[in-house]
């Protein structure tokens, strides 16, 4: 959608027109949901990140400037959205399953499982292991093809920040799949 | 460039997203700097097996699903319109209602009790009634103060939490929590609706630590044991949540 008209849009939804929003929903619908499931991992958690991110988004709109797009601004919803789904998952899952060292533990309890499934899903495990904000740059960088400049405005760091989670975080993950590799 | 700029960089170098000055000086750096030639080589192996992924899970879901996205957005719009609203005439009607000296245990069944029947009011008012739901809602709801909102949410979180350290379940009997359950969503509702408010910063962190909790509480099981309800008042002591929530009622001007 060109920006002009997606400025209109905001506008009349800054002025109450419910129309021009369920229009902005349906123009960023499917962006909004892909970036939910690459962070949560679910079709069923990606449904309710992308609802709540547009439900957050229409309640803050009168707050919205033009400075960001409304599609970063959506993605900033979205990823703060997930990584708090993901936080909550991970504080259920630490009181349930006490581990001595998660991300080990993690990988190495399926170690038959690990050895015969294909390199692509012990990739996507490893992510999934990273902390929170390496996860996020790894997802919306290098997933998603976002610039470092957009990934942080959305994140709200500088992009040296940016720079270095993705180095940390590609460098964890590469260690993970080393241990993969070379079991004990 | 130093070893940590070069690393920082290596990513977009891979990528072939550097301009041409900036490559040219990884290059001269990774021709005299073996570590960092190392790291590079790393990290273009572990690229290679990773590349940018084309998958787009939106079209895993069926058309229909999409076609009736927005509506449902529409329709939790409405919901949470209504519910917010409804809940604070709850609380406002509950606050005037207590009488000095309360008993929390009353007090968090009379809360409770509110906010079931906001649900009910909902449920024979609300969008399943088949009713179009009006803008006018919308300008009703934004009109009410950040303040105000977070003030009836404290006090909704303070009554509940207060009624779960009080409990004194008989150990090895199940615990009926679903009225305290229903109350916690409803909380963690007004939660969201908070979070999208401008708020002072700490009032926004205890909403965020209160939310955490009250999500662990709406997510017990309908017939809780002991160990469970431990589990939320070891959070709450923890956190000293009670301590906190007094603290920010007390600055909110209570």
């Amino acid at each position: 959608m060109p920006a002009a008209d997606e400025r209109a849009l905001i506008d009349r939804c800054q002025k109450g027109d419910h129309g021009a929003f369920r229009v902005l929903v349906q123009a960023h619908m499917r962006q909004v949901y892909d970036l939910a499931f690459s962070f949560v991992q679910s079709h069923d958690d990606a449904d309710d990140v992308a609802q709540e991110a547009f439900v957050k988004a229409y309640r803050s709109i009168s707050t919205f400037r033009a400075d960001a797009g409304f599609g970063t601004w959506m993605y900033r919803i979205v990823t703060n959205l997930a990584l708090d789904r993901l936080r909550q998952r991970q504080r259920m899952a630490q009181r349930r399953v006490p581990l001595s060292d998660p991300v080990v533990a993690q990988i190495s309890s399926s170690t038959d499982a690990v050895v015969n499934a294909d390199l692509q899903r012990q990739i996507e495990r490893a992510l999934h292991t990273l902390p929170t904000l390496q996860r996020a740059v790894v997802i919306l960088r290098h997933m998603d093809g976002l610039s470092t400049k957009q990934v942080s405005g959305i994140l709200n760091c500088s992009e040296g920040t940016v720079k270095t989670h993705l180095y940390r975080g590609l460098r964890r993950m590469q260690k993970l799949l080393q241990h993969i590799e070379e079991p004990g | 460039m130093s070893h940590a700029d070069i690393r920082a960089n290596l990513y977009d170098f891979l990528l072939c997203e550097l301009a041409q000055e900036e490559r040219e000086a990884i290059e001269h750096h990774l021709a005299s700097c073996g570590d960092c030639r190392r790291d590079a080589e790393t990290l273009g192996s572990l690229l290679s097996e990773f590349p940018r992924e084309e998958r787009s899970p939106n079209n895993e879901r069926p058309d229909a699903y999409w076609q009736s996205f927005a509506s449902r957005v529409e329709q939790e719009l409405v919901r949470d319109r209504r519910h917010w609203a409804l809940s604070q005439w709850a609380s406002a009607r509950l606050a005037s209602w207590a009488p000095t000296g309360w008993r929390p245990s009353v007090a968090l069944v009379g809360g409770v009790s509110a906010i079931v029947l906001s649900i009910g009011l909902w449920l024979t008012s609300g969008p399943f009634s088949g009713e179009t739901p009006r803008g006018d809602a919308v300008v009703s709801v934004m009109g009410v103060s950040s303040q105000k909102a977070v003030e009836e949410y404290l006090t909704g979180s303070r009554m509940l939490l207060i009624g779960i350290a009080n409990m004194s379940p008989e150990e090895g009997k199940p615990i009926d929590l679903s009225l305290e359950r229903t109350a916690a969503r409803s909380l963690v509702r007004q939660a969201r609706l908070l979070s999208g408010e401008h708020l002072d910063e700490r009032s926004q962190e205890l909403i965020g630590e209160l939310e955490r909790i009250l999500i662990e509480l709406a997510n017990l099981e309908e017939s809780a044991d002991v160990p469970a309800i431990d589990i939320i008042r070891t959070g709450v002591r923890q956190q000293n949540l009670l301590f906190k929530i007094r603290m920010a009622e007390d600055q909110l001007g209570r």
